[in-house]
């Protein structure tokens, strides 16, 4: 039976953005923006960071208006020396995607361990997090924007939670002064709050399964401007309960807040565990959606084929073995770093050459209705 | 409040303790090899990825399986294409008559 295909409405489509920036970041944020301001000014470079982000989404939006219905990489590659060029972004793309995937899974293993279950081997817990990612891969797009639409209801809570019930400790001195060393200071800080924002190239894919009068940059920068919000919040509490010298010494000061949580008169008193199985849950759905995009991208950019039943788990492979990799949590977060700037790279690339796809195939149109004209 | 420092976070690192590289002179292919590929994880974990693999495809295979043997008589593409054909030819006698 022929069914209409599936079209994102702007609220899914900002809830899925939400899904996808909020990973590992929420839980380092605080620590390294600490060690890179050594100051409590992290707030002011969530803030600017944003709103470059904010920037790029509209750029992206934009740029996704000229071809309603189709990704960046079908766009580009439509002809000639485009298809070889949209080739090489789509292998440049799939070589981000699974260390990207093999780090979030490496890191929720560490959690994992470090929180829950401490003598699960770190092997298994890979194991099952890839083999649960995979079955919504499974799903499709459909599959994994709703379970975004379901699990966001109840991660917010939680932090709601932890940000609330942090209040009453607040020690606001913490935050003062206020850019001792000047504007300049905030330099240094930018690069780890725009990596944790990461998660925008998800829109270079999706946008395609919008329709063209819902491409809009508002509904998307509202969830920008959300998850600014959020860690906006848990920056400034981590500062001012945990200060900022203490954070600095807390690989994931948020489970450290998480900790600080004390609910109605010690009624809850272990916060972190809840907090973590709802981290779970979040960072599940980011590795579902980065899953899927490289399993796509596999699929129509490169091989462009409908069969490919072995992708998921040849992505899996690649993906268990990457995450194993690293020896040490400074490796870990390493490879973090290097994935960051690829993100960014590969942001920037693909913003370019899509711009000089519009711009190129414009003026090919225009010479070609002023030859029409000249030939009447 | 537990305090948790790099330092004293080390996971997978039995799985990955470094081999110690050989000093040997004699053994100078096999110091370059440890160069160049001393980054990749032991073998168990290549083994367990693949075995990750495996389960996956065979599941998928299985799934595949199951919805072919469990397909109702409607829903195979031939009769509906059948279907279809008989609907047009009682669409067509309608016409002409």
């Amino acid at each position: 039976m022929n069914q209409p295909p599936y079209r994102i409405s702007p609220l899914e489509m900002s809830i899925t953005l939400i899904s996808m920036m909020l990973a590992i970041g929420i839980l380092t944020l605080p620590r390294s923006l600490a060690e890179a301001m050594d100051s409590g000014d992290g707030w002011i470079a969530i803030l600017v960071s944003s709103a470059i982000v904010m920037g790029f989404v509209f750029m992206i939006v934009r740029l996704q208006k000229n071809f309603p219905g189709q990704s960046l990489l079908e766009y580009v590659g439509e002809k000639g020396m485009g298809k070889w060029i949209a080739k090489l972004i789509a292998v440049l793309f799939v070589i981000y995607f699974i260390p990207f995937l093999a780090y979030e899974a490496r890191v929720l293993t560490i959690i994992v361990r470090m929180y829950l279950l401490d003598r699960t081997p770190p092997e298994i817990t890979l194991a099952i997090i890839v083999l649960t990612t995979t079955y919504a891969v499974s799903k499709g797009v459909q599959g994994i924007v709703h379970l975004n639409l379901m699990f966001i209801p109840f991660i917010m809570f939680v932090y709601l939670i932890l940000i609330v019930f942090n209040i009453q400790d607040m020690n606001i001195t913490e935050l003062r002064p206020v850019l001792p060393m000047g504007m300049t200071s905030l330099l240094p800080s930018l690069q780890p709050t725009i990596f944790s924002f990461l998660g925008i190239e998800l829109l270079f894919f999706w946008l395609a399964f919008m329709k063209s009068d819902h491409l809009r940059a508002l509904p998307l920068n509202l969830g920008v401007l959300f998850v600014t919000m959020l860690y906006l919040l848990i920056v400034v509490i981590s500062y001012t309960v945990m200060s900022v010298n203490g954070v600095k010494t807390i690989v994931f000061p948020t489970v450290g807040l998480a900790k600080e949580v004390e609910i109605v008169e010690g009624l809850i008193e272990r916060f972190e565990p809840l907090m973590i199985v709802i981290w779970i849950m979040q960072i599940f759905n980011t590795m579902a959606i980065i899953h899927y995009l490289a399993v796509q991208t596999i699929k129509k950019d490169l091989l462009k084929t409908e069969k490919g039943m072995w992708i998921p788990a040849v992505v899996t492979f690649f993906t268990y073995y990457i995450a194993a990799i690293p020896n040490s949590i400074q490796e870990v977060f390493t490879l973090g770093d290097l994935i960051g700037y690829a993100g960014a790279s590969l942001i920037l690339l693909s913003l370019i050459i899509g711009y000089l796809t519009v711009w190129i195939k414009m003026r090919k149109k225009r010479n070609q209705t002023n030859t029409k004209e000249i030939a009447k | 409040m537990e305090i948790l420092t790099f330092n004293n976070i080390f996971l997978f690192t039995s799985a990955n303790a470094k081999k110690q590289v050989t000093t040997d002179a004699g053994d100078y292919m096999a110091e370059i090899m440890d160069n160049l590929l001393g980054f990749l994880p032991p073998g168990g974990v290549f083994i367990g990825g693949a075995g990750v693999a495996i389960l996956i495809l065979a599941f998928q295979f299985l799934n595949k399986w199951l919805h072919h043997i469990l397909k109702l008589p409607w829903m195979q593409e031939e009769n509906q294409r059948k279907r279809k054909q008989l609907e047009q030819n009682a669409n067509n006698q309608q016409k002409s008559n």
